[in-house]
């Protein structure tokens, strides 16, 4: 139930400079997605905040508390940050409920909160399991309950979600998401993982190179990405180019709105599959090349007259099959970037 | 991508690290506050270049012939398909039990006037076998069998398709077995003193206690120190070249036994005869003299005595030995910074120092500096740390790094201080294995016999020292007990190193 405010951080391995000029804020009880690719930074930020490792430089805030500051570092030990790391890291020489209670002062008090915590996460009664008796999705949850004991004011999740299978990821992730709603808990997710964080945090930062380089809500960063990088990052891109006037781009699918106005000149249309809508054509422009069935959805690929191809998402049963000619066209309004 | 190391750490570290290399350098000095011309001279004498002669002689002697035995015997351990074959296994390790003393102890009580060279080569040959046979009956049972059915495939014979492609995987193993045994050789002093052959060991006790040649002595001591580090240099390139022979990947198939066929009693006498000379012929020697000493009489209250001062000194020696590996493995395990490397390589000296150099480094030491220290359990103990903390150290290495940092990390987010996270959760975790390594240094010091005569107590007696004193005197009969209460005390180490064998022969002094 606190605010995170980090600013200007800068943090680095030797000279190996990983975190730079850094600012990110998270509101009181709003939950943070940090997304990245492998070796962006995304994890050192976190241990940053955890307090495992010293940035060179900046500030890092919770609520009024300074935990980094010039000349100070809180030790992680005071700065009641919970932290569930990848693989739950489950304390091996200690049943689940000692587990939960090892941050708990001993007494009554602390044995009663064990309950509620295996009642919250769905294991009651749970208390005297060995963690190696429990299965991957269980430790994760042990490792939240863990967490969430000492009713940090910030709760860090460090991939907690991918060394799971897809279908216990889900309901895992939904779980967590539930348990954070209910106790009010601040938290800060860290992934690579694009679906995730946008169905998982209130505010999804995007970071590469050290920086974030974007950070709003979920459907901003996918409809509104800041560069062409972070939309080809948060999910699958078609890149058309095109021409821009008056808010208006000419591309080899006709005419569409853009969301910027402002932007003029030779520019890359960036669209999600969703956007193109196909419709059944007998003298057509396109003919479908490919199709994709994922089960709840489908990918079409389909390829246009000046050669290039477009894909295009639908959903419910197929209709199209490869062979068909058909003709595409652009659901607006649509980003576009300026390539001059 | 490791932090630093906390400053108190580094500083513990360093500590242990001082405390094992501070006798090596203060004889140094002392040496050479002699003058260089002394040394020199000291130096130069006929007697040195003859020693060095003689010493490395017997160290690659020794070294060649375990080599031609223990090649052959890990082949037949670790692939044939032999009767008994677990019994062989054992029977090949068990000769690291025996201290050199005490094996050259039974030979000569066995065989009158057992004595010189060739005698040493013997003794020394079967019980430093094992250091050849274990980590190359490993590397043997470790190989992947795909290699050679891949060669046979390829249109080689079974014997010429192993010869291209599992010997040469042994050789890096075989070749640092062969200097471990070269190194074992050159420190011992046991049995080379019992036997009467002049090598460094010898002649250092020899001018230290006769004549207090302190340069002399000294002199002899660095030379024999150059030569050990020599080998422990050779030895740890030919490991690291060792390990880049490894080829991950897949899990491995254990290799297919071998049936012998039509050469299977050949098999089954080689390592019969192997194991009667190792073996055999130490356990005779000691019966005969029990028995022998049985109708004398066994002096039961000093057998007692010598068996708690031997628990005693060994403990103290252990604990410290553990006490000051502890920082110097939590920072081999977490941190590898340059500084942490220099302190493990300064904490691992001991690893190249033969028992007899520490005596009398420490010696001098005591006598000049602290001389309320001279001839103390402490300084006693400090010798023993000197000697076997390498041992510790792996040990809490070992313990450590199978911890994930991780939990500790935990431990500090859920509001624990550094040294109450590592107390609650990595020692919770780590101490069976740090408990067996101080285990394993206090059988090791109980067998140690140079360090213990120069710098034990008066009047006070280990099991090696008075099995020492009586073959001096030659009452063997008397001197049986205390040889048979050190074998069964050394048993139990070289059991459990035969069993934990992960590849390496992890170096036990005498």
């Amino acid at each position: 139930m606190s605010r995170l405010k980090v600013a200007s951080l800068e943090a680095a391995y030797d000279d190996d400079v990983v975190v730079r000029d850094l600012d990110l804020t998270v509101e009181d009880g709003s939950v943070a997605a940090i997304l990245g690719p492998s070796g962006c930074g995304k994890t050192t930020l976190l241990r940053c905040i955890a307090g495992f490792l010293k940035p060179r430089a900046g500030t890092i805030t919770l609520d009024d508390r300074t935990l980094v500051a010039a000349g100070v570092v809180l030790p992680p030990e005071r700065r009641g940050i919970g932290v569930v790391p990848q693989e739950g890291a489950l304390f091996p020489h200690l049943d689940v409920g000692r587990n939960i209670a090892f941050g708990l002062p001993r007494g009554q008090e602390s044995r009663r909160r064990v309950d509620e915590l295996l009642d919250l996460i769905g294991m009651p009664g749970a208390h005297g399991l060995a963690p190696s008796e429990l299965s991957g999705g269980m430790q994760q949850r042990v490792a939240l309950a863990r967490a969430l004991a000492p009713a940090p004011g910030l709760v860090l999740l460090d991939e907690p979600f991918s060394a799971l299978d897809a279908g216990l990821r889900a309901s895992l992730r939904d779980d967590v998401r539930r348990l954070l709603n209910l106790t009010g808990t601040t938290a800060v997710l860290v992934t690579h993982d694009q679906e995730e964080a946008l169905s998982f945090a209130d505010q999804v930062a995007v970071m590469r190179g050290g920086r974030i380089v974007q950070s709003a809500t979920p459907d901003e960063i996918y409809m509104r990405p800041s560069d062409l990088e972070v939309a080809r990052f948060v999910g699958r891109l078609i890149e058309l180019p095109g021409s821009a006037r008056d808010g208006r781009a000419t591309t080899s699918l006709g005419v569409v709105d853009l969301i910027d106005a402002s932007i003029t000149g030779d520019v890359v249309v960036a669209l999600r599959p969703e956007q193109i809508e196909l419709a059944a054509d007998g003298g057509g422009s396109g003919v479908v090349e490919s199709m994709t069935f994922f089960g709840d959805d489908h990918l079409i690929q389909t390829r246009l007259p000046d050669g290039s191809s477009v894909r295009s998402r639908r959903s419910g049963p197929p209709v199209y099959r490869p062979g068909d000619t058909v003709s595409a066209m652009i659901v607006g309004p649509a980003t576009a970037f300026s390539t001059t | 991508m490791s932090p630093r190391p906390s400053r108190v750490l580094l500083a513990a570290g360093a500590i242990s690290a001082v405390v094992a290399c501070a006798p090596l350098v203060y004889l140094a000095v002392r040496t050479f506050d002699a003058g260089l011309a002394t040394v020199l001279d000291t130096l130069w004498r006929q007697r040195t270049a003859a020693l060095t002669v003689r010493s490395l002689s017997l160290a690659i002697g020794v070294a060649l012939s375990c080599l031609a035995i223990g090649i052959p015997t890990a082949w037949l351990v670790a692939r044939a398909k032999l009767p008994m074959r677990g019994l062989w296994l054992v029977l090949a390790a068990l000769p690291l039990a025996l201290p050199s003393y005490v094996a050259a102890f039974a030979w000569v009580s066995t065989f009158a006037g057992f004595a010189g060279f060739f005698a040493a080569w013997l003794v020394l040959t079967s019980i430093s076998t094992p250091y050849v046979v274990l980590p190359v009956a490993a590397v043997l049972r470790r190989a992947d069998p795909a290699l050679e059915e891949v060669a046979r495939s390829l249109g080689r014979s079974r014997w010429r398709a192993a010869a291209a492609t599992t010997l040469p995987l042994t050789a890096p193993a075989a070749a640092a077995g062969a200097l471990l045994v070269a190194l074992y050789v050159l420190s011992d002093f046991g049995a080379v003193s019992v036997l009467r052959v002049d090598v460094f060991t010898r002649a250092i006790f020899a001018s230290y206690r006769a004549s207090f040649d302190r340069t002399g002595a000294a002199v002899l001591s660095l030379v024999l120190v150059a030569l050990a580090f020599l080998l422990v240099w050779l030895e740890q390139r030919t490991r690291s070249r060792a390990g880049s022979w490894r080829v991950g990947g897949g899990t491995r198939r254990e290799a297919p036994l071998i049936d012998l066929g039509r050469w299977t009693p050949l098999a089954l006498l080689w390592l019969i005869v192997s194991s009667a000379i190792a073996l055999g012929v130490p356990a005779y020697g000691l019966a005969i003299r029990m028995a022998e000493g049985r109708r004398f009489g066994i002096d039961v209250p000093e057998l007692a005595s010598a068996t708690a001062s031997t628990v005693g000194v060994a403990g103290a020696g252990a604990l410290l030995a553990t006490a000051l590996a502890i920082p110097v493995g939590i920072l081999a395990a977490r941190y590898r910074t340059r500084s942490t490397r220099a302190i493990e390589t300064g904490a691992y000296i001991g690893h190249s120092l033969p028992g007899v150099v520490v005596g009398l480094s420490l010696v001098f030491l005591t006598l000049t500096l602290l001389p309320g220290m001279y001839q103390t359990v402490l300084t006693l103990a400090v010798a023993y740390t000197v000697l076997f903390m390498p041992n510790a150290i792996g040990s809490v290495r070992t313990a450590t790094s199978q911890v994930p940092p991780v939990l500790e990390q935990m431990a500090r987010s859920l509001g624990r201080s550094p040294v109450r996270a590592w107390t609650d959760v990595t020692a919770r975790i780590a101490w069976p294995g740090v408990a067996a390594g101080a285990l394993l240094v206090l059988l090791t010091a109980m067998k140690e016999l140079p360090a213990t005569l120069m710098l034990r107590p008066t009047g006070l007696d280990t099991l090696a020292t008075e099995l020492w004193t009586r073959t001096e005197i030659a009452s063997y009969s008397q001197a049986a007990p205390f040889a048979v209460a050190l074998v069964l005390l050394a048993a139990l180490p070289a059991f459990l190193v035969s069993r934990t064998m992960g590849g390496q022969a992890s170096g036990g002094h005498e």
